[in-house]
């Protein structure tokens, strides 16, 4: 797969959480050709489903292991509009208002139709206090400014309509590439890349690609999907911090290579397992700790039904939620290796001694 | 209409305490539905077949509303309590409470030190106990009390009660069963449900149990036209509002767009709603088994978890409109 | 099985395995192997059959896991970093002790395992700024000295991961109370483990379950699995009864008897099934008393909310000092607690 080719594919499209209907029908069109069916439910999850190569040597029903990355991005939402003409925003997910003052947005108008090109702005700096100067805008203190008249603004656009980030797939040294979005369709892009490695591997577990929705806003899409595709175990793929001169100790990553998470919400046997398959396959793999919660879909995945064994599988990321989300595309590659030979390392007896 | 608000709003009903209102609420609708149930979180299920290969459409309004619980009393009589659900210490202060066997009390604060922030410990209910033994005589730990009822006109087309959140809603859906024709297209399960204020515990549970094919709330939503109030962009007496999102859930685009064609088609104003905080039954019912197609009708409200919550009948009556004209 | 026993094992949110293992050998000694199950969170299921089949389903649960740390990294110096698992105040940490890894014995050829200790230390105060006496130590600058000499050697002995426990030893004290670590909520196991041998009416099943304190996952699963009509959760609940408490800030007070709950913060009590466990305990004699406040939230939360909904109930062991190295609680209240549990299960 030409992962640059799918980086700048997935950077132009706009699927805010709650709104993932066009970008969904365009990942399914990746997901066609490497599996045997695929669906996209009242959520807009894609569920793409390829069947085991081999069966089980006692005749037991193959295992069921659903793999998530989200599609979903943050975005912004028409929440008023103004005398003037120009637009309050609300948010969809958690958007840094530091990276909004002088950016270029997409304001997708319902009442035209049209995608309109705005600019955000704020009050300038020399009609502001010092003691303003000196601190961040609030994204109550920005708007966006279409550039039309108050009557034609009204004409186009209605309270609700989304505004999108841009940021275009921008190739960079040694492999490196940043885009919008990258959280976390680059993950969905290691799922196609696993998909593909997989046409050429024999895998005795039914492996239940899913692309999910609404990751951003509490993880609803994987909530249900879990629910419809009830695997018996599952691999959640999200980027993570990568380090940059800033951090702090232990809360990074670095960017050269996958990380897996550990904690009470990742089964620890699973972990190994998955250690193991990196370790014989020469992959590099670093870790990082969750000590609850992991902000991933795992956190919803492993309480659906009547509870999921999960391992989290992390792509390091510089600048996350931004519209310059950097990484490095052999890792990403890494990433599908890893979970290609995970996958075919499941065999009936995974979950022996899982729990001793 | 007013009839039917005041009545329910009169109801004694506090979160996890909703039997009276789900009581009155069966007499009202029991000859428009075909089978009426209750599950064990206490949510009442009314259901309406519709045709073959139609399908389930869950309407879920919540009985409950926000409260005091008793958690300790006084050696001189005084209730201390903990609220039910998001009360507002300020809109509390001084108010007459009703518990549900009618001993009437009036909340009050202590002395706050300088420095010190009011909260919850501070606040007790006088139900003019003379001791502890007496008090215990008249409630037990775990009763609660409620705004007590105070239901009036406000100019030609507002009303003012406490607990119209979320009883307007439950009148709207009583209203809606009424005039529902004999038989529909679709199943049409009304929902008055249970929890909501501490959660939406009903309606998860409810939903579970129904497994519907699109799920709509209907709740109060807040509104931003009184004197410096912004968001949301929601006026009252200028219709229905249909909620793209809120904290708990982000609406079906598809069924955001059939509820405004559906306003649209019966001619009746609606608004579109964007509320950055706050939560309805639709997060609840979205999430249920593989996933619901889910969106909120709200009627905008002033003051909302006070003992005065505003609404409009003409807004009432444009959502009653709408969700008539939909579920034809 | 003894209280002491239970007590003493370790097993933090997630890593539950040596109380599981210990939990389901009782289970399968009493009700035989095909009554008991681990399930795919962890969860020990055990079932037993009632005496009337129109009884309703019964689910009792007790959470296996306490709360504790987990090793995340080392300094250079071979300190361990380390995180909570669970909701710790970090104020209870400086000067204690505890246990990395856990103690496993030796079993199907497999060698014995022995924890390390270890302590976790803090600046002298002779040498602590005003600012420093101020402000709390957050955990990120907290360490486990184990006595290392650098990172590798650390790490070698406590690779990221490895689950540290707090090292108390099971103490009677006092006018029959008791001090110990992880009494949340080995107490709840301990009870549910004797009333294997309850007559019980319905079908029941009793499930000791993992990961509590890191938001009750486990307690989701099994109930979505068993679907029953009626959960019971036996808790360890904070007191707050001691010092200089103001009476109406009171939880509930140890030695008191068992505590009900009319609503915390994870549920409200259905109300019928309050006052049935209330007369219950009136009538079986059990000490017992109302949980007086909002307060905490545990697993009858999501035993509630479960499918169609289910009717839940909360019966807490009152515990001071929860969620410490030292948690005390009264035998008293452990007693009637399983009294008013078996009473229940009986009726």
């Amino acid at each position: 797969m030409d992962i640059f080719a799918y980086l700048e594919g997935m950077a132009v499209q706009h699927g805010p959480s709650g709104h993932e209907g066009p970008v969904s029908q365009w990942m399914a069109d990746w997901f066609r050709p490497l599996v045997d069916t695929v669906e996209i439910d009242a959520l807009y999850n894609v569920i793409a489903c390829k069947k085991a190569t081999l069966p089980t040597p006692d005749g037991s029903p193959a295992p069921k292991v659903m793999l998530c990355a989200h599609q979903d991005e943050i975005a912004l939402m028409v929440s008023d509009i103004l005398e003037d003409g120009t637009l309050r925003m609300g948010q969809v997910g958690g958007v840094d208002p530091r990276i909004l003052p002088a950016g270029v947005v997409k304001v997708h108008a319902s009442l035209s139709g049209e995608v309109l090109t705005g600019v955000v702005g704020a009050v300038p700096p020399h009609l502001l206090s010092a003691a303003d100067r000196r601190s961040n805008y609030s994204r109550e203190d920005l708007f966006v400014d279409l550039g039309l008249s108050t009557e034609t603004v009204r004409e186009k656009v209605a309270i609700g309509d989304l505004i999108t980030l841009c940021g275009p797939a921008t190739k960079l040294l040694n492999e490196r590439c940043a885009a919008k979005t990258m959280d976390d369709r680059a993950c969905v892009g290691v799922l196609l890349e696993a998909a593909e490695r997989l046409q050429r591997m024999q895998h005795m577990c039914d492996v239940y690609f899913v692309a999910t929705s609404q990751e951003e806003v509490g993880a609803a899409g994987a909530t249900v999907a879990a629910y419809t595709v009830d695997p018996d175990l599952a691999v959640v793929l999200d980027v993570s911090h990568a380090t940059i001169p800033a951090s702090r100790p232990d809360t990074t990553v670095p960017l050269d290579a996958p990380a897996a998470t550990y904690g009470p919400y990742i089964q620890y046997k699973l972990l190994e397992k998955l250690k193991k398959t990196a370790s014989a396959n020469h992959i590099k793999l670093n870790t990082e700790h969750a000590t609850s919660y992991t902000g991933t879909d795992t956190d919803e995945v492993q309480v659906a039904r009547a509870g999921i064994p999960c391992v989290l599988i992390d792509l390091p990321l510089k600048y996350m939620h931004t519209t310059v989300e950097l990484l490095d595309m052999n890792v990403m590659k890494e990433c599908a290796r890893l979970l290609a030979h995970f996958l075919c390392d499941i065999d009936e007896r995974w979950d022996e001694d899982l729990w001793s | 209409m007013y009839d039917l608000i005041e009545k329910l709003v009169n109801a004694y009903g506090p979160s996890g305490r909703e039997t009276f209102v789900a009581d009155t609420i069966e007499e009202m609708v029991k000859p428009y539905v075909d089978t009426i149930r209750r599950d064990a979180l206490g949510n009442l299920i009314c259901e309406k077949q519709g045709k073959e290969g139609g399908k389930r459409i869950m309407l879920s309004a919540h009985m409950d509303h926000i409260g005091f619980i008793v958690v300790a009393v006084e050696k001189e009589g005084f209730l201390r309590v903990m609220p039910v659900g998001g009360i507002s210490m300020n809109a509390s202060l001084t108010r007459h409470v009703t518990f549900g066997n009618g001993v009437q009390g009036v909340i009050c604060r202590e002395p706050v030190s300088e420095g010190d922030t009011p909260a919850m410990k501070h606040m007790f209910i006088d139900i003019g106990a003379e001791d502890e033994a007496e008090a215990l005589s008249m409630v037990n730990l775990g009763d609660m009390a409620v705004y007590s009822n105070d239901c009036f006109r406000l100019g030609k087309n507002k009303v003012a009660a406490p607990a119209m959140d979320d009883r307007i809603a439950c009148a709207l859906l009583v209203a809606v069963l009424k005039e529902l024709p004999k038989q529909t297209q679709n199943t049409i399960v009304a929902v008055f449900s249970t929890q909501e204020e501490v959660g939406c515990r009903g309606a998860k549970t409810a939903a579970y149990g129904i497994e519907p094919d699109i799920g709509i709330a209907l709740d109060v939503t807040a509104n931003g036209d009184t004197p410096e109030t912004k968001l949301p962009a929601v006026k009252l007496g200028k219709g229905a509002a249909v909620k793209v999102m809120d904290r708990g859930s982000i609406s079906s685009p598809e069924l955001f767009n059939e509820l405004l064609a559906a306003g649209k088609a019966a001619g009746v104003p609606t608004q579109r709603e964007v509320l950055p905080f706050g939560g309805t039954d639709a997060s609840a019912i979205q999430l249920t088994r593989g996933g619901v197609k889910v969106c909120t009708v709200s009627i905008p409200c002033r003051y909302v978890h006070s003992a005065c919550e505003v609404i409009d009948l003409r807004d009432v009556d444009a959502a009653k409109k709408l969700l008539l004209e939909y579920l034809k | 099985m003894e209280l002491k026993q239970l007590c003493e094992l370790q097993g933090i949110s997630g890593r539950e395995e040596p109380v599981r293992m210990a939990v389901y050998h009782e289970c399968v000694e009493k009700l035989g192997e095909e009554n008991v199950t681990i399930d795919r969170m962890g969860n020990v299921i055990a079932h037993k059959a009632g005496r009337n089949p129109d009884a309703p389903h019964v689910m009792l649960t007790a959470h296996m896991d306490e709360v504790g740390m987990m090793v995340i990294n080392a300094t250079e110096d071979g300190l361990l970093r380390v995180r909570a698992i669970g909701g710790i105040d970090p104020r209870v940490l400086v000067s204690k002790r505890v246990r990395v890894g856990y103690d496993v014995p030796a079993k199907d050829g497999k060698d014995e395992k022995k924890a390390i200790s270890g302590v976790i230390g803090a600046m002298a105060i002779h040498q602590q700024s005003a600012a420093d006496r101020k402000n709390v130590l957050p955990i990120d600058q907290l360490f486990v000295d184990i006595g290392a000499n650098d990172k590798d050697e650390a790490l070698r002995h406590a690779p990221a991961g490895t689950p540290v426990t707090f090292d108390t030893p099971y103490t009677p004290f006092g006018d029959g109370l008791l001090l110990c670590k992880a009494a949340d909520d080995r107490v709840g196991c301990w009870n549910m483990l004797r009333l294997l041998d309850a007559d019980v009416a319905g079908d029941t099943d009793f499930v000791f379950t993992c990961q509590e304190e890191v938001g009750c996952r486990g307690a989701t699963g099994a109930a979505f699995r068993l679907m029953p009509d009626i959960a019971i959760a036996l808790e360890g609940t904070t007191a707050n009864d001691a010092g200089d408490t103001p009476d109406a800030q009171k939880v509930c007070r140890v030695g008191k008897g068992v505590a009900i709950s009319f609503m915390d913060h994870a549920s409200i009590a259905q109300p019928d099934m309050f006052a049935d466990m209330m007369q219950t305990a009136k009538a079986c004699g059990a000490a017992h008393q109302v949980k007086m406040s909002v307060s905490g939230g545990n697993e009858g939360g999501v035993l509630q909310r479960t499918g169609t909904g289910v009717r839940t109930c909360v019966l807490s062991v009152p515990c001071r000092y929860i969620h410490s190295p030292s948690t005390v609680c009264a035998f008293s209240d452990v007693e009637a607690q399983y009294q008013l549990a078996k009473a229940y299960l009986e009726k």
